[in-house]
C-alpha cells in the first residue's frame, strides 16, 4: 500500500510523509520546507525508518528518529521526530 | 576583510552554482568571508532542499512562461525569484565569523536587513525560524547551509511582489487558483514597494551598507577557477533532472 500526508506542528515547518507499507514501512520519503543539518542526513532517517513494523508505537518510533540524529549530530530545524511520526501516522490511514 | 561580488542577475542553474562555489572558496580558505547581491534572469523558482519539484512547482507552466525551476543546497520553501520583484542576497563566511547557532545566525545576518529596511522607512522584525516580517507579513525568507567549517546563507528581499505569477507557478495544496487565495495571500506577503518610496537601485544600495559596514569591502569578481566550477556544478547538478527531481 501506498500513502502520503502532511502534517504541521505549532512552531514547525510542513512535513510530508510519502509510504509505501504493509505490516511494515517498505519505503519511506520526507520532504518540506524544514532543515536538516547535515542535509545529507535525512537519508539516514529515512533508512533506519525502512523496515520497522508499523505496530510500534509512536513513542519507540520518535525515540528511534532521535537516536538517529543524536548519533550522526543531526540538528533538527522546523521538524521533529514528533512531526515526522504524526505525518506517517496521517500517510498509513490515507492509501492512495 | 569582506569580498563583495558584482551585482549581477543569471539563470537559477548559475544563481546556484555561484553560492555553492563560493561556500567552497570561503570553506578551503581560497577566499575570505563574501558578499553576492544578485538578481534572476530569466525569473525562477526555487524550492527547499527537501521539498518535492513536482508537488510544490507547476513545471510546465513554467515552461510556457519562460522561468526556471532549481532546487536550493538549502532547506526552507519554494520562492518564486521574478527578474524585478525581488533582490537575493548571500553571504558566505567561515562558521567563527557568525555566531555559533544556527537560529542566533538566522538572527544576526537577518538584522543586516532589517536596518537596511528600517532606513527605508520600513519597520521590520525578524520572525523565527527564517523569516522577516513587516506588520506581520513575510516580506523576505532566508536559508542557510554549512560545510566543512564555512556557512552559507542566502535569502530574498520582496521589492513588488508578483502575487499572481507566483500561484500561477506554485501548486499550492492543489487548491485552484481564486481570488480568495490572491487576496490571502496578500495578507500574508509584503514588499518593499507597497511600505516605501524607495526604488530598487535604493534597496540594493542599503542593503550594500548594511552587510558590508565595518568589514572593509573589497570589490571582485569571480576567479577564472571559481567561474569554471560554477559553470560545472551548474552543468553537472543545478542543472540536472537528477538533482531538480531527487524529491
Amino acid at each position: 500500500m501506498r500513502g502520503f500526508a502532511e502534517k504541521k506542528l505549532p512552531g514547525e515547518k510542513l512535513v510530508s510523509v510519502s509510504v509505501e507499507y504493509d505490516d511494515k514501512i517498505k519505503r519511506i520519503e520526507i520532504t518540506g520546507d524544514f532543515f536538516v543539518h547535515p542535509e545529507a542526513k535525512l537519508v539516514d532517517i529515512e533508512k533506519a525508518l525502512n523496515g520497522i513494523p508499523l505496530s510500534m508505537n509512536d513513542m519507540e518510533i520518535e525515540q528511534m528518529i532521535n537516536s538517529v540524529a543524536d548519533s550522526g549530530s543531526i540538528k533538527l530545524i522546523g521538524i521533529s521526530a514528533k512531526s515526522i511520526v504524526a505525518a506517517l501516522r496521517l500517510a498509513t490511514k490515507s492509501d492512495f | 576583510m569582506m569580498r563583495v561580488l558584482p551585482y549581477a542577475s543569471n539563470n537559477a542553474y548559475m544563481n546556484m552554482a555561484i553560492d555553492h562555489t563560493l561556500l567552497e572558496s570561503v570553506s578551503s580558505e581560497k577566499s575570505p568571508m563574501a558578499l553576492r547581491l544578485y538578481r534572476w534572469e530569466p525569473g525562477a523558482v526555487s524550492i527547499g532542499r527537501f521539498q518535492s519539484m513536482e508537488r510544490e512547482v507547476n513545471t510546465e507552466k513554467c515552461k510556457a512562461l519562460g522561468i526556471d525551476f532549481v532546487r536550493r543546497i538549502t532547506g526552507g520553501g519554494a520562492v518564486y525569484h521574478d527578474s524585478d520583484g525581488e533582490i537575493t542576497y548571500s553571504i558566505i563566511a567561515k562558521e567563527k565569523e557568525l555566531p555559533k547557532g544556527i537560529p542566533e545566525c538566522y538572527k544576526c545576518v537577518s538584522g543586516f536587513i532589517i536596518k537596511a529596511l528600517s532606513n527605508l522607512g520600513i519597520r521590520a522584525e525578524f520572525a523565527p525560524i527564517n523569516d522577516i516580517t513587516v506588520n506581520g507579513k513575510k516580506i523576505s525568507g532566508n536559508a542557510q547551509t554549512r560545510k566543512e567549517g564555512a556557512v552559507l546563507q542566502h535569502g530574498t528581499i520582496l521589492y513588488k511582489a508578483e502575487i499572481r505569477k507566483m500561484f500561477a507557478v506554485l501548486n499550492v495544496s492543489g487548491e485552484k487558483l481564486s481570488d480568495k487565495m490572491i487576496s490571502s495571500a496578500e495578507e500574508r506577503v509584503t514588499d518593499v514597494a507597497s511600505n516605501s518610496k524607495a526604488t530598487m537601485g535604493q534597496l540594493h544600495e542599503e542593503l550594500l551598507r548594511q552587510f558590508t559596514e565595518g568589514k572593509d569591502p573589497v570589490y571582485s569578481e569571480l576567479t577564472n577557477e571559481e567561474k569554471e566550477r560554477a559553470v560545472e556544478l551548474a552543468e553537472t547538478v543545478y542543472g540536472t533532472k537528477e538533482w531538480n527531481f531527487s524529491r
